[in-house]
């Protein structure tokens, strides 16, 4: 099973999609990070220190890298790679730390279409917001100070990691649920997305405690000054209102998920037992049940005799303008290029 | 994605650019998207008529098709993934295309046409304007000062670090290493510290050359909009309007099927 999880993890890493979100919700998180990002960068400037704008950059780099190492496993023939937002904050502080997942979910997004311009904002609060401004000062600080040491790193590291993670999974099925883009029930999505992402929390945790506790061994300074604008008065009102707005969401969608599994746009009916899949134990009884009844590629496949004629009609009627249109399209652009003096 | 994946970026190395202003592709590409993302979950191919858009943009740009969509098949499997469950849910029979189907698959498929539509527009979109022309519009626009300077030298080293971190996975590997986890440190590590070194020498050479916490020159032109910019953005704005009211392929192809028949 872990195997499973590890090799699929590229497929369900927290990264949404555009063509999962919906214009409302892909706006509402295009404000809210935007918030966020000028708000951090209020801070940087008032702390008028450009001595780690180099340092930054780098070190966003050395993320982007790093993680395209996927180290294996032992035992489980899966693999993993080191977490961003949480090693940046460590080095960095919370606010740069942001910035650095900004600018490294923006290039993602624009170079690799991982991501997408509309489901930005999203991706930037579910990856950036939480590891940086939730996981790193509450976690992974009050840890790493109250147990010391390598010691502390490590724990630190380990249980910020799953929780940042797990919390960012969270938003993403929140997200996708407001979106009304799946059929996916709520509970079942969650079911899957929270026990993947724990553990992909704890290995990206390990991974990350061990580089930073080398780090530490070698050059123990770099650690203690790293960061000194989280005392900012002002990003912290604006973190507390947005941890205190995601809880209260995270708390109310949760509470509305599981009091009605059929809640939100999906319907469930036809779906094999739908009494059973309130208790969770039955859930993965009539879900994988539902796998091996269900799997049919194209139910009820069969061509309709009546009607066909009127149906093929404005089928062909579609395909045709379809077709007209584009290629419409690919002269046009042809011949702009040609006007222009481009081959 | 693999490491060597990361040189894949050839669409953006040869860009011929477009005479359009970054600010208006920007912001056309964005329209695009919500159009295409605005459609029901059940349309399929009313919205066929918007990839206009891409094929224009793609082939006036010429940006490669192959390498386009050997990166869009990078990113298709978490759409898959999250898609594939719509038929198990929704199960209502309907009638498409002449064949009895469930809605999941009709969502399903619509679900992946969007993704079609909008992956290639943003990609033709970076390799139409360049990653320095999107970063000087959004810093005009009012991106703050600090994080276009983080974007342009990400953009630096992004290159450098990778071949870096692969010169260092390659030589484990010779010498006959492992790369598991409990190695991270060992790995990673030494190149953090020489990152944390650079980082020092880059910013001293930085001051050296008078830096201010401002990589770039603000010109002042990124925003001025040229007539041609105007009729771009009026002509595609009212071309995606009419296909979200209007059911194009459908009066199109009846005009047409109409008049050859």
């Amino acid at each position: 099973m872990l195997v499973i999880i590890f090799n699929y993890k590229e497929l369900v890493a927290v990264h949404m999609a555009d063509v999962l979100v919906s214009p409302a919700v892909g706006g509402v998180f295009w404000i809210v990070s935007a918030y966020l990002t000028a708000k951090s960068s209020a801070v940087l400037k008032k702390s008028d220190d450009t001595g780690k704008t180099a340092l930054m950059g780098v070190l966003a780099a050395f993320v982007f890298a790093s993680q395209m190492i996927n180290f294996s496993i032992p035992g489980t023939g899966s693999s993993g790679h080191i977490g961003g937002g949480l090693l940046l904050s460590i080095f960095l502080g919370p606010e740069r730390a942001f910035l650095s997942m900004v600018s490294i979910l923006a290039v993602q997004a624009l170079f690799f279409a991982d991501g997408g311009l509309l489901a930005l904002g999203c991706n930037i609060f579910n990856m950036g917001f939480f590891p940086c401004f939730i996981a790193y000062p509450f976690i992974y600080k009050k840890l790493s100070e109250k147990i010391g040491g390598t010691k502390g790193i490590f724990w630190g590291s380990l249980i910020a990691s799953i929780a940042g993670l797990t919390m960012g999974a969270f938003f993403v099925v929140l997200q996708t649920a407001f979106s009304g883009i799946t059929s996916l029930p709520v509970n079942i999505f969650l079911l899957l997305m929270l026990p993947i992402h724990f553990a992909i929390g704890a290995v990206e945790g390990f991974a990350t405690a061990m580089v930073v506790i080398y780090v530490y061994s070698k050059m123990p300074g770099v650690l203690t000054e790293s960061e000194t604008e989280s005392r900012h008065k002002e990003m912290k009102r604006a973190v507390a209102v947005f941890a205190l707005l995601a809880l209260v969401t995270g708390g109310l969608f949760a509470w509305y998920a599981s009091s009605s599994p059929d809640g939100l746009e999906w319907s469930i009916e036809g779906v094999a037992g739908s009494a059973e899949l309130e208790a969770p134990r039955s859930l993965l009884h009539s879900f994988s049940a539902l796998i091996q009844e269900r799997f049919a590629p194209l139910p009820d496949y069969a061509f309709k005799n009546k009607a066909t004629s009127e149906n093929m009609g404005t089928t062909v009627s579609g395909l045709v303008g379809s077709i007209i249109t584009l290629t419409l399209a690919l002269a046009l652009g042809m011949f702009f290029r040609k006007r222009n003096g481009r081959p | 994605m693999r490491l060597k994946d990361l040189y894949r970026t050839e669409i953006y190395d040869e860009r011929s650019g477009t005479s359009f202003s970054p600010i208006v592709l920007l912001a056309v590409t964005l329209v695009y998207t919500v159009a295409v993302v605005s459609f029901d979950r059940y349309q399929t191919f009313r919205m066929l008529p918007l990839a206009a858009y891409p094929i224009f943009m793609g082939s006036f740009a010429c940006v490669s098709g192959r390498d386009l969509f050997r990166k869009i098949l990078t990113v298709l499997p978490f759409v898959i993934f999250i898609g594939i469950w719509n038929p198990f849910f929704d199960t209502t029979r309907t009638e498409y295309l002449g064949i009895m189907i469930s809605m999941g698959w009709i969502s399903f498929f619509s679900l992946i046409l969007k993704f079609l539509l909008i992956v290639p527009a943003t990609l033709i979109m970076v390799a139409a304007t360049g990653f320095d022309g999107l970063c000087r519009t959004a810093a005009s626009l009012g991106l703050p000062d600090v994080l276009v300077t983080q974007l342009f030298l990400l953009q630096r080293y992004i290159r450098l670090l990778v071949e870096e971190t692969h010169n260092i996975v390659r030589a484990r590997v010779f010498r006959g290493g492992k790369i598991t986890i409990a190695n991270a440190g060992n790995i990673c590590g030494p190149l953090l510290l020489r990152c944390l070194s650079r980082s020092e020498r880059i910013h001293s050479a930085l001051m050296c050359r008078g830096f201010g916490g401002q990589l770039y020159h603000k010109y002042g032109r990124e925003n001025r909009l040229s007539v041609h910019d105007l009729i771009f953005v009026l002509a595609w704005v009212l071309f995606f309007s009419m296909v979200r009211i209007f059911d194009m392929p459908i009066i199109i192809g009846d005009l047409i099927v109409g008049c050859v028949f």
